[in-house]
C-alpha cells in the first residue's frame, strides 16, 4: 500500500484536473441541449433547466460574481443572473458544459450514481427552501436557500466522475457499517465531499452563505448569527432529503416519519429553535414529493 | 479633446449612393487630445482603414505611431477592419488594444488575431512588424498610458460580452453605449401564460430597471454620448427584441434623464438611406422631444469639439 499522503496528492491531482472544465450533470444534458438548441427558448425554460443542474447553476453564478462584473452584493439568483448575462451567453454557458455532460452518459454505472445523487440535490434544494419559508425568510431570498440545497454537495461530482467503482464502493461499504459517507470518503480518498467542495468554491470564487454550506454542511460553523442559521437549514434539509429517500419513493405513515425524524439531534434542535411541531415537517414533505416529481418529469428521468 | 466619426454604420459595411451624406462604413471613433499628444481609438470596424491612412500621412513624420485601441466588443463589423490598419505594418508602431474579456477560453489576442489566419487573410498576426500588447478588460476603472485621462468601462446587454466606456479628460466626458439594448425582463409578467411564475416576473422587472438606472448614472451628465440607436421603437417593438439594440426614442428618453449634453445618434441600420436618416432627423429633432440635449445622426467624417 502506497504512502497515504502521497495517495491524496494523486486524488488531488486529478479532480484538479477534471474542475478545469467540470462537465454539467449526465442525468439533465439531454434537456439541456434540447432547451439550450432551440432558437424559441423562453427565459422561464432556460432559469428552470439551469435551476435543476448543480454544476450549470454554479457556472452561471461563478460568471457572474467573477471579478469581471463590478458588484455592489454577490449576485445568488439565476433570474438576476439570465436578465444580466442575457439568454445567449446562458445558453452558450450552458451548451458547452452539458456537451461534455452528454458525453458520461454511456456509463452506465456513472449515470445510475449521479441519477441519484442529482435527485438527492434537488431534494435538498426543494427542502431547504420549505423550511427557509416555513421559518420566517422572506419569499425573495427563498430561491438563495434552493441553490444552496442544489449544490451543498457538488463536492461528490468529481469523485462519482473521476472514480465511479470506487465511490459506488464507499456508498455500499457507508451504509453496511452504517458510517457516514463522508467519513467513507475520507477512508478512502484522504478527503471528503466537503474538502474537495472548498476546492471548488477556491476555484469558482463562490462566497457568501452557499459557498459556506458546500463546505460545512457536515459541520455547522460554531457561531450564532446568520450563516450558521442558513447553513443549518440546508443542514436539516439535507438530513430530510435522506430520511425521505430524496422524499419522493419513501411514503411514511406520519406516525414513522414523526419517529425517524426526532431520532435525527440536529432536527430536534432546529424544530425547537423555530417552534415547529414535526407534523409541519410531514405537511411539507407532501408539497416537496410534488415539487421533486414535476422536476423529474421537466427533465424526463425514467422513474424507477 | 476633438472626436472624429471614421464609421457609423452597424452590421455591415454599405457604400453605394444611397449612404454617402452619412457614411457605409463600420463603427470606428477616434478621440485626440493634441495637448498631451494622445489618441485613443474605439473600435476596428470597417472606418478604422480610412483612419489608419489618414495616421500613415499626416501623423508619421512627426515620429512612430503610438496609439490605443479600445474594443467595445469582437461582433465582426466592430473588427472587421483591423487587418486593413496600415499601422499595424510598421515596425515602430506601438499599439495597445483593451477589449472585454471572452467567456470561452480564446483570449482577445486570439479572437482579434484569428481574422488574420490564411483561411481568412494573407497576412498572418505572428507576421505584423508593430508591437501589439493586448488588455482584457473588466467592469469599472482601467488602467492605461497615463493618468491624464479616466477611463471606466461597462457592461452592456448585448448578445455577447459588451462594454460602454466613459472617457473624461479635464472636466469634460465622452460615453460610448454600443451595442446595447435596454435591459428587459424576459420573464413573462402574464399570469395567464403558462410559464409564469410570480418570484421571476417581480425580480425579472426589478433587476431590468435597476440596470437601466445603472446605465443611466454611467452616462451622467456627459458632454457627449455615442449610442447605439439602430432602430425606431415600432422596429424594435415588431421584431428586434433581444437583438442587442436599442431604438431612438428609448436612446433619446434615457440620455435625457441622465442629463446629457449631446447625444449622437449611432450604429445606423445599413437599411437606412441618406434619405431615411433625414427624415429621422427631422422627426426628432424638436425641443419637445429632446429638451436641452442636442441630438443628431452621426456622420462618417464629422468632427466635434468638446
Amino acid at each position: 500500500m502506497g504512502n497515504p499522503q502521497n495517495k491524496k496528492e494523486k486524488y488531488i491531482h486529478i479532480i484538479q484536473e477534471y474542475l478545469i472544465k467540470m462537465p454539467s450533470l449526465s442525468t439533465t444534458a439531454t434537456k439541456v441541449l434540447s432547451v439550450c438548441n432551440s432558437p424559441n427558448t423562453s427565459a422561464y425554460d432556460l432559469n428552470k433547466v439551469v435551476s435543476l443542474d448543480p454544476v450549470l447553476t454554479g457556472n452561471v453564478l461563478k460568471l457572474i460574481n467573477s471579478a469581471y462584473y463590478f458588484l455592489r452584493n454577490p449576485v445568488t439568483s439565476l433570474t438576476q443572473a439570465i436578465i444580466m448575462l442575457g439568454l445567449n451567453t446562458i445558453k452558450n454557458l450552458a451548451l458547452s458544459s452539458a456537451i461534455l455532460g452528454a458525453i458520461t452518459q454511456k456509463k452506465s454505472l456513472q449515470k445510475n450514481t449521479m441519477d441519484i445523487f442529482w435527485t438527492h440535490c434537488i431534494s435538498t434544494g426543494v427542502w431547504a427552501k420549505a423550511l427557509a419559508l416555513e421559518t420566517g425568510i422572506i419569499k425573495s431570498e427563498c430561491e438563495e436557500y434552493f441553490v444552496a440545497g442544489l449544490l451543498h454537495d457538488i463536492g461528490k461530482i468529481p469523485l462519482i466522475h473521476c472514480f465511479p467503482a470506487d465511490y459506488m464502493e464507499i456508498v455500499v461499504t457507508a451504509t453496511e457499517k452504517n458510517l457516514s459517507l463522508h467519513t467513507a470518503e475520507k477512508a478512502v480518498f484522504g478527503m471528503n465531499h466537503e474538502e474537495i467542495g472548498k476546492l471548488i468554491v477556491q476555484k469558482w470564487k463562490l462566497e457568501g452563505a452557499i459557498s459556506q454550506v458546500i463546505c460545512t454542511h457536515h459541520h455547522l460553523p460554531q457561531t450564532d448569527d446568520e450563516t450558521h442559521n442558513f447553513v443549518e437549514r440546508v443542514a436539516v434539509a439535507d438530513i430530510l432529503s435522506k430520511i425521505t429517500i430524496n422524499g419522493v419513493e419513501k411514503k411514511f405513515p406520519e406516525d414513522i416519519f414523526v419517529e425517524t425524524i426526532l431520532q435525527d439531534s440536529l432536527i430536534r434542535t432546529f424544530l425547537k429553535k423555530h417552534n415547529l411541531a414535526p407534523a409541519t415537517l410531514k405537511n411539507l414533505q407532501e408539497k416537496s414529493r410534488t415539487e421533486i416529481e414535476n422536476a423529474k418529469l421537466f427533465i424526463q428521468i425514467a422513474k424507477g | 479633446m476633438k472626436i472624429k466619426f471614421w464609421g457609423v454604420r452597424g452590421s455591415i459595411p454599405c457604400p453605394g449612393p444611397d449612404t454617402v451624406k452619412y457614411g457605409g462604413n463600420t463603427p470606428c471613433i477616434e478621440l485626440r487630445f493634441n495637448d498631451i499628444n494622445r489618441q485613443i481609438i474605439i473600435d476596428a470596424g470597417s472606418g478604422i482603414r480610412e483612419l489608419g491612412n489618414h495616421m500613415m500621412a499626416n501623423d508619421l513624420s512627426k515620429g512612430p505611431i503610438d496609439t490605443e485601441l479600445f474594443l467595445t466588443h469582437t461582433h465582426s463589423d466592430h473588427i472587421m477592419g483591423f487587418p486593413f490598419f496600415s499601422p499595424i505594418y510598421l515596425k515602430d508602431t506601438k499599439l495597445k488594444i483593451y477589449g472585454p474579456v471572452s467567456f470561452e477560453d480564446d483570449t482577445l489576442k486570439d479572437i482579434i488575431g484569428n481574422q488574420m489566419s490564411y483561411r481568412y487573410f494573407p497576412v498572418r498576426q505572428i507576421e505584423l512588424a508593430s508591437k501589439i500588447d493586448y488588455i482584457e478588460l473588466k467592469e469599472g476603472p482601467v488602467t492605461t498610458k497615463d493618468d491624464n485621462i479616466s477611463v471606466t468601462a461597462k457592461f452592456l446587454n448585448h448578445p455577447v460580452l459588451c462594454l460602454g466606456y466613459r472617457f473624461k479628460y479635464q472636466d469634460k466626458v465622452v460615453c460610448t453605449l454600443y451595442d446595447s439594448e435596454p435591459f428587459q425582463n424576459i420573464f413573462t409578467i402574464d399570469p395567464q401564460d403558462p410559464s409564469y411564475d410570480e418570484t421571476m416576473a417581480h425580480e425579472g422587472e426589478e433587476t431590468a430597471q435597476m440596470q437601466n438606472e445603472l446605465l443611466e448614472n454611467f452616462l451622467k451628465n456627459a458632454d457627449l454620448v455615442i449610442r447605439d440607436a439602430q432602430y425606431t421603437q415600432e422596429e424594435y417593438q415588431a421584431s428586434k427584441k433581444g437583438w442587442g439594440h436599442t431604438s431612438m426614442e428609448y436612446a433619446i428618453e434615457s440620455s435625457k434623464k441622465a442629463g446629457v449634453k449631446q447625444l449622437a445618434l449611432f450604429h445606423h441600420e445599413p437599411l437606412y438611406s441618406d434619405k431615411k436618416l433625414d427624415e429621422l432627423t427631422e422627426k426628432f429633432y424638436s425641443h419637445n422631444t429632446t429638451g436641452n440635449m442636442e441630438i443628431f445622426f452621426a456622420k462618417e467624417g464629422m468632427e466635434i469639439i468638446l
